[in-house]
């Protein structure tokens, strides 16, 4: 038994501090380059092409139902979402956010295709419980003023963290090992040039890097990719045992992600957003608070709030203009605005271009920031080495 | 630390929840929600040969000629590229169920005034009985960069338009 114990994995804490400013980074990610989605233009769809998946909410439907249903489900996301953003009623929000997108989305999947973007979506419903409302909320300013704050159990938060790692290397490995049973690891085969081919010629994914690698006839390379995607994918579910290991295939998927987004030009946003939970918070709460520029700005809160305030301001007004727009599929991202002002063509295109190079960043600054952790360790190691030495002598 | 007995019987039993959603989605049919991910499986038999699905949409005039048929065919309704294949998939399938008969369906009536109202957009002066779908995966060479002659899985399937 004892062995089996071994292989429980670690604790996945996060202090729900972390937690909270990942709340506000979801949201602000989720708003400044994806948009929120609308489900109203559903509402008047062809019933025709009805075709629900077999397990789902929908199939109990004949058709789509009528425009008022999607206007509430629309409205319900809306105000979960700004709800979770403020952090009101956190906990309730996060849970209506994600039923109620789930409810959209299984009419938006009714014409024969699942999009699988549900990590993206069932991140609120993992972290409400794990405190990502206890911090920079509203929530939290009234518990602090009546003098009742609670704080969420260590051990449960990182229980709930630790099953939405187990998801997400769970999801990565329904993947893998479809590939591993349909001979991807076969020497001959070349899979991911094989689809490759596919997407570039079936679907017209033709972007970005895609021709150029549609060129290269070297098989070490392309065998080298499938088996990479199979590590990946496979080991993901092993790796979720130590949380240091899931780290490094976090990261490892980052990229994996970025390549096939310059590749297959698929942007698979969902997984991104959700990895993000794992980032160094910690680290980087310590960098920005000894950071000069931003200690500067703190000193100047008139002009923080100003600014603040401005942009709130410019963001509602947007905001009421795209309300106005009921026919469009989601509220467009607000780089996604400030391109159609400038009439830029492609803006979603670009918005979640720009987020990939975000996500890339963000992954050199961890590298960057575990570098750091590990030379300041061995300083220390060699620091106390050094004082024993000296007190043996 | 809770003890390590009941953290083993949470994770396990979560992890049993999510085999039994794979096992479903794998036996019978994917459900939503999902956390299957995309799989991209298989892979090319024969090295530098890959067999690519492809379908068309004609749209048949009242004098037999056959003419393409808009790419934005179904975006009105349907706005994702991606979304066009399982579309097209569908429409096939419901025609292949006999009882969707504009006569008695109002779904399949909607659809025909929709069809209608696009090819009227694309063809101002054409007169049309039918759509033509045709599916059939070709062969590709990866080394000539060419598509091969041989054609596999092709179907036909007319909508009509009256």
């Amino acid at each position: 038994m004892n062995y089996i114990y071994k292989l429980l994995p670690d604790s996945y804490y996060i202090h729900p501090k972390y937690l909270s400013m990942y709340r506000l980074a979801y949201c602000a990610i989720t708003l400044i380059f994806i948009g929120l989605p609308a489900f109203t233009w559903l509402g008047d769809n062809l019933s025709y092409l009805y075709s629900p998946p077999r397990y789902s909410l929908a199939y109990f439907f004949s058709g789509f139902p009528g425009s008022s249903f999607f206007l509430t489900i629309t409205l319900i996301n809306l105000i979960s979402f700004f709800g979770i953003l403020w952090g009101v009623r956190t906990r309730i929000v996060s849970v209506t956010y994600t039923l109620s997108s789930i409810v959209g989305y299984s009419f938006w999947y009714s014409f024969g295709k699942i999009d699988h973007n549900l990590l993206w979506l069932i991140v609120p419903l993992f972290l409400a419980f794990a405190g990502w409302g206890d911090y920079y909320s509203i929530d939290a300013r009234t518990r602090r003023a009546k003098n009742t704050e609670k704080k969420v159990d260590e051990d449960f938060n990182s229980m709930i963290i630790t099953l939405f790692a187990i998801t997400i290397a769970f999801s990565m490995f329904t993947a893998g090992f479809q590939k591993l049973i349909t001979g991807w690891a076969i020497w001959e085969a070349e899979a991911v040039k094989g689809h490759l081919f596919e997407n570039y010629y079936a679907l017209k994914r033709d972007k970005l890097l895609a021709n150029f690698f549609l060129n290269m006839d070297f098989h070490l390379l392309w065998k080298s990719m499938d088996y990479s995607a199979l590590i990946l994918e496979v080991g993901f579910i092993i790796s979720v045992i130590r949380r240091q290991l899931f780290g490094y295939f976090v990261a490892a998927a980052v990229i994996f992600h970025l390549l096939v987004f310059l590749m297959f030009n698929i942007v698979f946003i969902s997984n991104l957003v959700a990895y993000l939970v794992f980032f160094d918070w910690e680290s980087f709460s310590k960098q920005v608070k000894s950071n000069q520029f931003l200690n500067r700005l703190r000193g100047n809160i008139a002009f923080v709030k100003s600014l603040i305030f401005t942009s709130v301001a410019l963001f509602v007004i947007a905001f009421i203009y795209q309300l106005s727009n009921y026919t469009a599929i989601r509220f467009p991202s607000l780089i996604e605005v400030a391109l159609n002002f400038f009439n830029i063509p492609e803006s979603y295109q670009i918005s979640l271009s720009l987020l990939f190079i975000g996500s890339f960043v963000v992954l050199v600054y961890s590298a960057k920031l575990y570098l750091s952790k590990l030379n300041k360790n061995t300083t220390t190691k060699r620091f106390v080495r050094f004082n024993e030495l000296e007190n043996q002598i | 630390m809770k003890k390590p007995f009941t953290r083993l019987m949470i994770y396990g039993s979560f992890l049993t929840v999510l085999c039994l959603h794979y096992l479903i989605a794998r036996r019978l049919s994917e459900p939503y929600p999902s956390l299957i991910f995309p799989s991209f499986s298989g892979a090319p038999k024969t090295p530098n040969q890959f067999q690519v699905p492809v379908h068309e949409i004609f749209a048949v005039t009242t004098t037999k000629d056959t003419l393409p048929v808009d790419k934005d065919f179904f975006r009105k309704k349907v706005p994702y590229v991606e979304y066009e294949i399982p579309v097209v998939k569908t429409l096939v399938k419901k025609e292949s169920i006999s009882y969707n008969n504009s006569a008695v369906d109002p779904d399949k009536a909607r659809f025909i005034e929709y069809a209608k109202e696009q090819l009227k957009q694309q063809y101002p002066d054409k007169n049309f009985e039918s759509l033509l779908i045709i599916q059939e995966r070709r062969t590709y060479n990866t080394d000539k960069k060419i598509t091969l002659a041989s054609v596999t899985d092709h179907k036909k399937t007319f909508i009509q338009l009256r």
